[in-house]
């Protein structure tokens, strides 16, 4: 078989149109009859329209839900339409439609009141939920130490190793570049007032407390904390954690724990190693703008001492749990498929990025005014 | 019923690759109307030969004419054309979690038509209303039940007609009652659009209910071909062991769930 194209023949005589259709009616002739009908239930002069059937061969469901909406803009003119010649299996098709639903209006949406209500009791619900998770993993790790329940030893390396070992590269790369935007923006203003060697306190300070743990915590945000939340979503969505559940395992202890402790042991150590290359890049690019390098790393040597680093450590832990809850909660708390585990994946990264940050920013507030005479 | 013939498959070799054959030798016809329903354990190559005949997996020796065209010999938009013409029901639905079930189901005809957009949400309504789902239409895949999500998948694959509709294990993982709705909506779908129906499945009682005619495959061939009646009746190797398994199994529970 296959396939005469629609042809139609429309005549009018008085207050009457006659259309001829023929051939095979459907979805590519949908749009034609539509707007036909739409024009003929604008003349004035017309009062009924006959659509004739005898020549037409296949008449799918688009083609007669366009013939159904044309008859009804006609009635909505106050036009009649009259259907002529109708096969079985042409009458089965249009009838369809008289029987089905219209397309129901979407419902109404909230006010901006009611909207704000909603997105605070999420962002409640999500804290508590948060805490909740908190709890469940600190009770794993309580339980696991006094032998109460399995220490997930095995998963928590391989976790380390594939969060830890793996990042080396990109967050040395990140850590270097750092160093030397702050060397290259430090050194050329400090030179203006003779004051060059100066730079040291702001390359050594700013990767020891701030940069080194900062941008490790953003790279792990972005690397490790999403590829956590699209696994432990992925797993919610397909069921594996409800069989885990099923099974009498705690999915805290099993998923959560190994992610948090892994990344936990590995991140303070990688922030060590960002603000270690930073700053000798740091150091490498004061010799490309003239300042001595040896001076440079005596004046580091003096202005860091070992407080500056532990305040980077601390702060590196603190993003690790950021992170790893964050990204967990996210994972866990998944719905709807695919599309749920991208939204969590991108709520985890962003949510944790904006706690990080945050984070620091409090910390450093706190520090600097206990230790800032 | 007319006598043309839709689908011809011809000394068919399928597989994934070379040393995964599973089927060979396959000689298939698929007239237009009928409903047919390939039959086989696990394994056997059943939703293997579905996916070759669907266009899905090139054969690796041998033709298939879908239309009265060689489907893997046509350009890629001739062979876009041909399966345009056909609507395929997965086994695991294969819908897109991010849209609701109307949006899944007026896919198709928002991709492949220049309806107006209420056209093309009114078509996807009345197709969810004949799969009995119209009133789900705002509600997202994850929301719905598993029966209910095949009904919506079915849908989608008649939304523009086709004159082949092919289904992967149709009713599989659905209960008793869901799976007889599912097949009920199959058969008024045909009914209503005159359908060819290619269904692979492993459920008997759903083959007695819709098929016109059953393929039984096993042992890397076609081992019978008829209705379901005579294929219960057959003494032929393997058919009549693919078929003393099934009453096997029912016999084997059915008493349980009863009491």
């Amino acid at each position: 078989m296959h396939c005469p194209a629609m042809r139609v023949h429309v005549e009018q005589h008085g207050g009457t149109a006659a259309i001829g259709l023929a051939g095979n009616v459907t979805r590519n002739d949908g749009r034609e009859l539509v707007t036909l009908f739409r024009k003929l239930a604008k003349r004035h002069r017309l009062r009924a329209v006959a659509v004739d059937f005898a020549d037409v061969e296949r008449l799918d469901s688009a083609g007669a839900l366009a013939i159904t909406f044309g008859c009804q803009a006609l009635a909505d003119a106050g036009k009649g339409c009259e259907l002529l010649h109708l096969s079985d299996p042409h009458r089965a098709a249009l009838e369809m439609f008289e029987s089905a639903p219209a397309t129901p209006e979407p419902p109404s949406r909230h006010g901006s009141v009611e909207r704000f209500g909603e997105r605070a009791r999420g962002a409640m619900l999500a804290i508590l939920g948060m805490i909740d998770l908190v709890g469940r993993t600190v009770r794993a790790i309580v339980r696991g130490l006094f032998g109460r329940q399995r220490l997930e030893i095995g998963r928590t390396v391989e976790q380390a190793v594939v969060i830890g070992v793996d990042a080396l590269p990109i967050v040395a790369l990140l850590g270097a570049l750092i160093g030397v935007i702050l060397s290259f923006q430090s050194g050329y203003q400090l030179q203006k007032f003779g004051a060059e060697v100066y730079m040291a306190e702001i390359v050594g300070l700013g990767m020891a407390r701030e940069f080194g743990a900062v941008i490790t915590a953003v790279i792990l945000a972005g690397r490790s904390g999403a590829a956590i939340t699209a696994e432990l979503g992925t797993m919610r969505v397909n069921d594996e954690i409800d069989a885990i559940e099923s099974m009498g395992i705690d999915p805290v202890g099993l998923l959560v724990v190994p992610r948090v402790v892994g990344l936990t042991l590995v991140q303070p150590l990688l922030s060590l190693m960002s603000t270690a290359v930073g700053i000798a890049a740091g150091i490498g690019v004061s010799y490309m703008i003239g300042i001595a390098p040896r001076a440079v790393f005596y004046r580091m040597q003096e202005a860091l001492v070992i407080d500056d680093f532990a305040l980077g450590l601390v702060k590196s832990v603190l993003f690790a749990w950021i992170i790893t809850f964050t990204s967990c909660f996210m994972g866990l708390r998944t719905r709807g498929g695919a599309h749920g585990v991208g939204t969590s994946t991108t709520r985890a990264v962003v949510a944790s990025i904006v706690l990080v940050i945050l984070v620091d920013s409090m910390v450093t507030t706190v520090w600097t005014v206990t230790h800032v005479q | 019923m007319s006598s043309e013939l839709l689908v011809v498959g011809h000394e068919l070799r399928c597989g994934y690759d070379a040393e995964s054959v599973v089927l060979d030798g396959v000689d298939i016809r698929i007239e237009r109307g009928e409903v047919v329903t390939i039959l086989g354990g696990s394994g056997s190559g059943k939703s293997t030969l579905l996916k070759t005949l669907g266009g899905l997996l090139p054969p690796l020796a041998g033709t298939v004419e879908l239309f009265g065209e060689d489907l893997y010999a046509v350009d890629d938009a001739r062979r876009a054309e041909l399966l345009q013409r056909t609507g395929t029901l997965f086994q695991h639905d294969a819908l897109f979690g991010s849209m609701t079930l109307r949006g899944n189901v007026a896919l198709p005809v928002e991709q492949l038509t220049d309806l107006p957009d209420e056209i093309a949400d009114r078509l996807a309504d009345t197709k969810l209303d004949l799969v009995e789902l119209a009133h789900l239409a705002e509600r997202f895949p994850s929301q719905v039940s598993g029966g209910q999500r095949k009904r919506a998948a079915l849908a989608r694959a008649v939304v523009l007609d086709p004159e082949i509709v092919w289904c992967d294990e149709p009713t599989s993982g659905l209960d008793p009652i869901t799976a007889a709705r599912l097949d009920h909506s199959l058969l008024h779908l045909r009914d209503v659009f005159g359908l060819t129906i290619v269904a692979v499945t492993h459920d008997v009682e759903s083959v007695r209910t819709i098929a016109d005619r059953a393929i039984v495959v096993g042992c890397g061939a076609i081992l019978a071909e008829g209705t379901v009646t005579e294929l219960e009746q057959s003494e032929l190797a393997g058919v009549a062991e693919f078929f003393h398994r099934v009453e096997l199994e029912r016999t084997s529970w059915q008493p349980e769930h009863r009491t």
